[in-house]
């Protein structure tokens, strides 16, 4: 029994689920090419049938790994690799696999939430400046303008800046002391 | 769901090329054949100078269908075209060589 990947959008397909579709690739007689594409759910069957490409449709992972919005070379990659050959049992190291796998599953986890939140790092700012043009530029939707010109507390507070002297500082670590 | 009528591509080297299929062996009331079934099919089309020749009547195992094929573990499997292999009277394949994928239902 073997996890396989869908073909459309890199989910695992496990048994029981989804639809292979087994096509020849033979144009001539005697050389025959086989492709096996499976799917996980009708809805990547559908779209295979639509002859769309993956790495141009938003939601699967060939697009995300393609315009870098996951990770795409990462040495955790590795351990998932398809291995043709099966392995003798044995029984320690089945059992180490199993007890590695949880392991590697978090490491891949922290790693790709890294690559998000370097991925987002601007974008607080970006929002917080966005956020406070709009205040500025559409107050007037909420209140009318002649309504703010009388009332100035609700105008957006301007920022104000203290500056501490030097001299406060020293007494007050004076007065810790 | 091959039902009379239904052109099959051929995947040996018996000699056929495309199959029509007439009748399928078995069935009584039942309409369609799936992969498995044999049914008397008659050679549209011919590789020349072989032992079959054009519309000769003959007997045909399927073995790829379009229609998917349900198995009872859950794995469902489709194919690109409905492909048949030319079969004697004894079941015994007609050509030497089969070209393509077979399902492990026709061992």
């Amino acid at each position: 029994m073997r996890l396989e990947k869908c073909w459309f959008c890199s989910s695992t397909v496990y048994p029981g689920h989804g639809i292979q579709f087994v096509r020849n690739d033979a144009k001539i007689y005697d050389k025959l090419l086989l492709q096996i594409f499976r799917f996980c759910r009708s809805k990547c069957h559908k779209n295979f049938k639509m002859k769309r490409n993956p790495r141009k449709v938003k939601w699967t992972k060939a697009y995300r790994r393609v315009h870098g919005k996951d990770m795409t070379q990462d040495s955790t990659f590795e351990f998932e690799r398809k291995r043709n050959r099966p392995e003798r049992y044995d029984r320690n190291l089945a059992e180490n696999v199993l007890k590695a796998i949880p392991k590697i599953e978090k490491i891949r986890v922290t790693r790709e939430e890294r690559h998000h939140k370097n991925r987002m790092k601007g974008k607080k700012r970006k929002i917080q400046k966005e956020a406070t043009r709009e205040l500025e530029q559409g107050i007037s939707l909420v209140k009318a303008p002649l309504a703010l010109q009388k009332d100035p507390s609700l105008t957006l507070p301007q920022k104000i800046k203290v500056s501490v002297s030097q001299q406060q500082s020293e007494d007050n670590n004076a007065m810790e002391e | 769901m091959i039902q009379p009528q239904t052109h099959l591509n051929i995947a040996d080297n018996s000699g056929a090329r495309q199959l029509m299929c007439i009748q399928i062996i078995g069935a009584g009331n039942r309409q369609y054949a799936s992969i498995g079934d044999i049914v008397v099919a008659v050679i549209k089309e011919a590789v020349p100078n072989m032992s079959l020749e054009r519309s000769e009547v003959i007997r045909a195992v399927i073995i790829r269908t379009c229609k998917e094929l349900k198995r009872s573990i859950g794995m469902i499997i489709q194919y690109d075209d409905n492909t048949a292999v030319v079969i004697d009277q004894e079941e015994n394949p007609k050509g030497t060589q089969i070209f393509g994928a077979i399902a492990w239902e026709l061992r």
